[in-house]
């Protein structure tokens, strides 16, 4: 095979791998958008209430806990589509699966949840504060 | 037919295998939120040089099934320029996560992480510039080899270190699986490389039975094996050698020159021309009864591997040597295809085996075009160098349905092909080995 023919085709498969590069990076500005999105979603009060006897838990600490936690093995996208798949109460699947991942202070626990379900505000175990059966006022 | 597929599937296996860690990145979230576009390149030019790297060595590292799919050339080209792209890839990693902060390249400064990173980035850099440069910087080839696996070593430790230390994207265990995937790419083919087959050249021994003086500074040596069968090999294809034990010697590709119908005595033969170093040195001195050791067959440059009507060999200079063995195969064989055979040299003083090729235009069928560069009085050969219009004077009219197969001094090498390629032939036809290609 001819010499040139070899030289094209290795500029081609640089350029091609720098194109994906680039991708790789403007992607990552979409998924660092999209994570941001789903906080701010969940961390507004549903159906314009506050959460009720608490401190509402801060879009940053909801990051950092699962930052610290999770993300090390498991994408937000895996456990959005786990806590999707959840049959009943998800929110309360969600804390028990976190809570039997690691022992953990509450108010991490509650960051992660909030991230992933915005119905679920302090309790729980409270069935109509989770997202399956989410209060209307 | 089926070489073709197969030598595709492999390539996208191996661009496959490259993106494999930055596909894996994409599906984890960013480590820390706002991190910058820069930033985000410079780690994925990172996710994307160090497979790049680590493969290096599996397109030169003498596994015969790549190196028979896609022939040495071929290879060695390929693997010289995807060195300089994995160059480029982790220059600009270094610039972008650094931001352009030169301070935070020292190879002795900074975090152990940053320290790994930096001492990866300059081998990189030492390893480019003494394969680029090594002519210019008078390293043998012997002493060059070495340094250049050992700096391929350093890269490889040193960078995988650095991914390992990094807690970002490489801290999820499936990247640094992966990693350490891209590293064991490296290390079983060197292990098989300079530990297996070193321990088999070793174990079959062979033994030299003629050191034959070819004239023009040319020896061969005829080689019969020690209490082993020797091997098959297809006409064109190469072997290492090594005149000392194969841990401690160093070795040298070199074409086998004899017919690859092999005789009951299982002899196989190689010509060597002096071009400094072992060849002018060692190989002259090399004793009938000598013990040598030989790795082998090695690449795709053989006429077995390519079906066509007739062929056209374009040797120069001691590029004659794989050109013989096919002559000599396709004689042995009855072979009544037509070759033409164009071999080049400076004088006819440096031209071996002229009164066998002369022979070998009576036993098959074969024409012989000697091209002299400085021709001596009365001679009413070609002269000069190979160029198109010397070509179009002997190839016959279904000269596009032949198979070209080239070899010899790089220059020489290049010229021809820019000649082929005026009489537009298929560039699938035309096949070449080159020598002293570093």
């Amino acid at each position: 095979m001819s010499h040139r023919l070899i030289l094209r085709l290795a500029i081609g498969l640089t350029v091609f791998l720098a194109l994906v590069a680039l991708a790789f990076a403007w992607s990552a500005g979409l998924r660092d958008g999209s994570l941001t999105a789903r906080l701010e979603t969940a961390t507004a009060p549903v159906g314009g209430a506050p959460p009720r006897n608490e401190e509402p838990a801060t879009p940053p600490a909801g990051i950092e806990a699962f930052e610290k936690r999770c993300a090390r093995c498991h994408a937000a996208d895996d456990v959005t589509a786990w806590t999707a798949k959840q049959s009943g109460n998800r929110c309360e699947a969600l804390y028990e699966l976190l809570q039997k991942h690691r022992k953990a202070p509450e108010p991490e626990n509650r960051g992660i949840a909030l991230l992933f379900d915005p119905g679920c505000s302090g309790d729980p175990h409270t069935p109509e504060r989770s997202s399956a059966a989410r209060p209307t006022s | 037919m089926a070489g073709f597929f197969n030598a595709i599937f492999w390539f996208v296996c191996y661009v496959v295998a490259i993106l494999l860690p930055l596909r894996f990145a994409i599906l984890i979230a960013p480590v820390e939120a706002g991190r910058s576009f820069l930033l985000e390149l410079g780690v994925g030019c990172g996710l994307i040089a160090y497979p790049l790297l680590t493969f290096e060595f599996l397109l030169v590292g003498r596994l015969r099934g790549i190196s028979q799919l896609y022939g040495n050339d071929v290879l060695m080209f390929f693997h010289k320029y995807m060195g300089i792209a994995a160059l480029l890839f982790v220059i600009g990693h270094a610039a972008l996560v650094s931001r352009g902060d030169l301070t935070q390249l020292n190879p002795l400064g900074g975090s152990a992480m940053l320290r790994d990173g930096n001492w990866a980035l300059w081998l990189v850099v030492g390893i480019a510039l003494t394969a680029v440069f090594r002519k210019a910087l008078r390293l043998k080839y012997g002493l060059w080899m070495v340094l250049h696996s050992l700096l391929a070593l350093g890269i490889a430790v040193f960078g995988l270190k650095h991914i390992l230390a990094v807690h970002a994207y490489t801290a999820r265990p499936m990247l640094q699986g992966l990693m350490v995937g891209c590293f064991l790419a490296y290390l079983l083919p060197l292990l098989r490389y300079r530990v297996w087959e070193f321990f088999s050249m070793q174990r079959k021994p062979w033994k030299v039975v003629a050191n034959r003086d070819e004239g023009g500074r040319s020896r061969t040596l005829v080689l019969e094996p020690i209490g082993h069968a020797g091997f098959e090999f297809q006409p064109g294809q190469f072997a290492w050698l090594s005149t000392g034990r194969p841990f401690v010697s160093e070795q040298h590709p070199i074409s086998l020159a004899s017919s690859a119908e092999v005789a009951s005595d299982r002899r196989i033969e190689f010509s060597i021309r002096d071009l400094g170093d072992w060849s002018g040195q060692t190989v002259p001195k090399v004793a009938p009864g000598a013990q040598i050791y030989v790795n082998g067959p090695f690449g795709g440059f053989s006429l077995d591997r390519e079906p066509g009507q007739g062929f056209v060999l374009i040797a120069g200079g001691i590029g004659i040597t794989p050109m013989r063995s096919m002559l000599l195969t396709m004689r042995d064989r009855g072979d009544v295809r037509p070759v033409i055979l164009f071999y080049a040299d400076r004088d006819s003083e440096s031209l071996i085996h002229r009164e066998e090729l002369t022979r070998l235009t009576r036993e098959m069928s074969l024409t012989l075009v000697l091209v002299l560069e400085a021709p001596p009085a009365g001679w009413t050969g070609e002269q000069g160098r190979i160029d198109a219009a010397l070509l179009r004077r002997h190839l016959p009219v279904q000269f596009k349905r032949y198979q070209y197969f080239m070899c010899g001094p790089a220059a020489m090498m290049d010229a021809v092909e820019e000649h082929l390629a005026t009489l537009r032939l298929p560039q699938v036809r035309v096949h070449a080995e080159r020598f002293n290609i570093v």
